[in-house]
């Protein structure tokens, strides 16, 4: 009785099949969550004003490197302070490419993803035998370096008040307003949450995790550990890259300034509040920490209360730092656990727990 | 007699310590060999030479032919030797089926980019190991763990998904680091089932550490004692109970024996 004889087991005839309990989505309620979100991102700026869509745009953005830092930080357990640099790869590669030689924004694109994922080839070699904390001094470095580099090609090649980029097209669709922004950004971020999605249930995402959590025990039943480690830095780099081509061309000006340690900081907080691990996690934290200050501004507007910018500012440190320390101690798992029990609990109701026949899954 | 594993003159030191001293053992193909001997006599460091994780300084393992020092823990992998580990290298946020699908990773292949587009070849293949899986599922009984992660399960089912993981690579050689340990009894008549059926339906070599001998006595083929770093008896079990060194490598003899203190009865 090898393992390789006789895989046939299961008639084909029975109303059951292995790729049912591989899908991404099981059951009909799961599917009519997705259709409601979609409908909901849809009609979004027939109802939202120029401001709020302005603000998905900015999440949009937030969210596609979110879910690549999380593949790699939350998954792959490799701790990335990195992030700023690697957006600001990304929006310099772009930007001087069009600013020399007049390249197409999707060739930009393309570029900033190519630059990121060499940028993160080469940190995954210099901390191939590093862990946690070693990787993050590591990317630490990468920070320092490559924003110095950024400060000096501005000042000596580029304008130092910023770099500004003309309007992006794609073939006969300009991206001039908002709206047109949004649908754009809606398809792309749809591509790549679907696409880490499928990643981390495929025998890639299976072998970035296994080496993240153990790379030993990996070793030791053959997985190529080397190569998991330099693959996962550089394909969520060069997502992390490519973001920040479209976070330069959706603003239409971009300056090193932008891309400090806080920017790293605010995407580590991304992760921690939506779910270390998580793809739903990505984006809802992505979200949550991109519309927190906006949030708090509106609240404030709302009760009339006239508080002094500099206050302010104070304000959006304190509630920022408050919620990642709120997150740790009270939901390590962030928001993408607070939504499956709640979706659990919707599933189940009126009911306070599920039947034994329903199952685990 | 027809062995799978070969290990000759085998030397490993870290430092001054010395941990294995010219140490000659083999596996027969297709039996259960156990590997007994005191803690700290260097049976898991003999794993981890074969597996490639320590450099031993001299001697020769040869796996089914081939000289295999050197060889990095991957290679010795994909050439056909799985390993179960003492201290539960489960991959906790794995559910169980991902677990043993990790130990299939050899028979992946595709990009990145396959792996995120999904649909077609990559998920082909990954029903077809997940159908291989299932039937190392079905052997191990482990139906109701499918989608359990393993940080989840209780101790004795991380041993046995351990155990399962690594026959889930389709080894042509297993490695077992003390599956029993820690064990309730039940679950050790489960282990013991489990490892008879290998041997007899599986055509699988085992190199087994155990330190439960009644266990050993009952199932192994073959058996190796390491004391101290040494190989000091090898023979089926009944043969090596009665060698002298090995009497006193375990109960210990009247010249090392030390007696109590009296120091101890007064605290006490």
């Amino acid at each position: 009785m090898s393992i390789n004889m006789n895989t046939q087991r299961i008639p084909s005839s029975l109303p059951t099949s292995r790729g049912r309990t591989i899908a991404l989505r099981r059951g009909r309620a799961q599917w009519l969550t997705v259709l409601l979100g979609a409908l909901a991102l849809l009609l979004l700026p027939g109802v939202a004003s120029v401001f709020w869509v302005h603000l998905a745009n900015v999440s949009l953005i937030a969210v596609i490197a979110a879910v690549a830092l999380n593949i790699l930080t939350g998954n792959a357990r490799l701790v990335s302070l990195g992030q700023a640099a690697f957006l600001g790869i990304g929006a310099f590669t772009a930007g001087i490419l069009q600013r020399a030689y007049d390249v197409p924004f999707p060739v930009a694109l393309a570029a900033a993803a190519v630059a990121g994922g060499i940028a993160g080839f080469f940190i995954a070699l210099l901390s191939l035998r590093l862990r946690v904390l070693y990787v993050a001094v590591t990317t630490l470095v990468l920070h320092f370096t490559v924003t110095t580099i950024f400060s000096f090609v501005q000042a000596v090649f580029l304008d130092s008040s910023g770099i500004i980029l003309p309007l992006p097209s794609l073939g006969i669709l300009i991206l001039k307003t908002p709206t047109q922004w949004y649908y754009f950004l809606v398809v792309v971020a749809a591509i790549v949450v679907l696409g880490a999605l499928n990643l981390l249930r495929s025998f890639i995402g299976r072998r970035w995790t296994a080496v993240g959590e153990h790379d030993l025990a990996a070793e030791a039943l053959g997985v190529p550990v080397a190569k998991a480690k330099l693959s996962v830095f550089a394909v969520t780099s060069a997502v992390v890259a490519f973001a920040g081509a479209l976070s330069a061309y959706y603003v239409g000006t971009f300056s090193f300034e932008t891309y400090n340690l806080g920017l790293a900081i605010a995407y580590l907080a991304m992760i921690i509040v939506g779910g270390v691990g998580s793809v739903l996690g990505s984006v809802l934290g992505a979200v949550f920490i991109t519309l927190l200050p906006h949030v708090l501004d509106q609240m404030f507007l709302l009760l009339d209360l006239k508080i002094r910018a500099n206050v302010l500012a104070g304000i959006h440190q304190i509630t920022f730092g408050a919620m990642i320390v709120g997150f740790l101690l009270f939901e390590p798992r962030g928001l993408a656990e607070l939504w499956r029990r709640f979706s659990a609990a919707a599933a189940d109701w009126p009911f306070r727990y599920r039947s034994v026949d329903r199952g685990n899954r | 007699m027809d062995c799978i594993l070969e290990i000759e003159d085998l030397s490993l030191s870290f430092g001054g310590l010395q941990v294995l001293r010219n140490v000659r053992l083999d596996v027969l193909r297709g039996k259960v060999t156990a590997l007994i001997g005191p803690n700290g006599a260097g049976k898991t460091a003999l794993l981890n030479c074969v597996s490639g994780i320590y450099a031993p300084q001299a001697g020769q393992i040869s796996f089914d032919g081939d000289n295999i020092i050197g060889w990095s823990p991957e290679r010795v992998a994909r050439a056909g030797v799985a390993r179960s580990f003492q201290n539960l290298e489960l991959f906790p946020s794995l559910s169980v089926l991902e677990n043993l699908l990790v130990a299939r990773d050899q028979h992946f292949r595709g990009t990145a980019l396959g792996a995120a587009i999904f649909f077609g070849p990559a998920r082909r293949r990954e029903l077809l190991e997940r159908e291989k899986v299932e039937r190392v599922i079905d052997f191990f009984e482990l139906w109701p763990l499918r989608h359990v992660r393993a940080h989840d399960l209780p101790y004795g089912q991380q041993k046995i998904v351990g155990f399962a993981r690594a026959m889930a690579a389709d080894p042509k050689l297993l490695l077992l680091d003390e599956p029993g340990s820690g064990l309730t009894r039940d679950e050790k008549e489960d282990l013991a089932r489990f490892i008879l059926r290998l041997r007899f339906d599986w055509e699988v070599s085992i190199l087994w550490i155990e330190h439960d001998l009644q266990m050993v006595s009952d199932l192994a083929d073959r058996v190796h004692v390491l004391n101290a770093g040494e190989c000091i008896a090898s023979g089926t079990p009944n043969e090596v109970k009665q060698v002298p060194a090995v009497i006193s490598a375990y109960v210990g003899d009247e010249a090392i024996a030390v007696p109590p203190k009296k120091s101890h009865a007064a605290a006490i």
